[in-house]
């Protein structure tokens, strides 16, 4: 599914200012896993948001100094661009939900939009 | 084609004219929700700076869209978030955003409507909308409206933006 991204929507570095492509058939044998640059519903399919699974149903996130900590554990994320040193409590998330944020991290946190998101909203893997 | 078939034809024609101009007519409650959203992105469109007389003109006839008892919450990420209480609130809001503004042009996409009852309905939509001050540039927000059939139309009774990925 082809869907276009306005330019401050950008949130990967792989990706332009204009059309993307989305796989909606790449969650139908498997569960989006960490890693995976996502397209995030509104309302309906026509506008989405991308942004990249950090975190799985279950566990808990915690943002310190611009690092992400699953469960205690510091996650590897060779992909951000520019982190800048965010800070973020413990956050515990329920079994229908992943955490989610974009690769450009030199704004203010307030500034990104950034966290938990159900899993019925989201609508496949971003091919490029 | 026999003369019998002929008669047939035409009652079938005159049977679907009726029913087109029934809808037409007398539009369901969705269409007509539906009617309401696509008329007030019209008013809500802007382009070029307005004189002041129009801005409240315009900003009046906007406030007819929604219930005098209207509650609003607009959290945009990034954005100053109003709350308002009441149709003159919506009033003045859209009076401040068309005075601040020299183009905005808003569109209700992905809409889905949902009766509750004969006067109540539950809306769920994505308004797209292109601003310009410095730049032009697009924003999405995604909206939860209850609409109410009050002083004979449907109107905007409570209005709150849905956040798709939150804390």
């Amino acid at each position: 599914m082809p869907v276009r991204l306005p330019k401050h929507q950008v949130q990967i570095p792989s990706q332009h200012w204009g059309w993307s492509f989305i796989n909606r058939l790449s969650y139908i044998s498997s569960t989006p896993g960490r890693g995976d640059v996502v397209a995030i519903r509104m309302a309906g399919e026509s506008v989405v948001h991308v942004r990249r699974i950090v975190g799985l149903p279950g566990e808990e996130i915690l943002i310190l100094r611009g690092k992400v900590y699953i469960n205690g554990q510091e996650l590897e994320e060779p992909y951000v661009v520019a982190a800048r040193p965010w800070n973020l409590s413990d956050i515990k998330l329920a079994q229908d939900e992943y955490f989610v944020i974009g690769d450009f991290r030199n704004t203010m946190i307030e500034d990104h939009l950034l966290g938990k998101v159900n899993r019925e909203r989201i609508i496949g893997k971003v091919l490029f | 084609m026999n003369l019998q078939q002929l008669k047939w034809s035409h009652w079938l024609l005159l049977a679907i004219l009726l029913a087109l101009l029934t809808k037409w007519f007398w539009p369901t409650p969705e269409a007509q929700i539906r009617r309401q959203l696509r008329d007030l992105a019209q008013h809500l469109q802007l382009d070029g700076k307005e004189s002041p007389l129009n801005s409240a003109h315009n900003a009046q006839k906007l406030g007819e869209f929604f219930a005098p008892e209207v509650t609003a919450e607009i959290h945009i990420k990034d954005r100053p978030q109003y709350f308002m209480r009441k149709r003159s609130d919506v009033v003045d809001a859209t009076l401040l955003l068309r005075r601040s503004l020299k183009y905005f042009q808003v569109e209700f996409i992905d809409t889905q409507v949902r009766l509750e009852n004969d006067s109540r309905a539950q809306v769920t939509t994505t308004a797209k909308a292109r601003f310009d001050n410095e730049d032009r540039y697009f924003d999405a927000i995604e909206l939860e409206i209850i609409f109410v059939f009050e002083e004979g139309r449907w109107r905007i009774k409570d209005l709150k933006t849905v956040q798709a990925i939150a804390l």
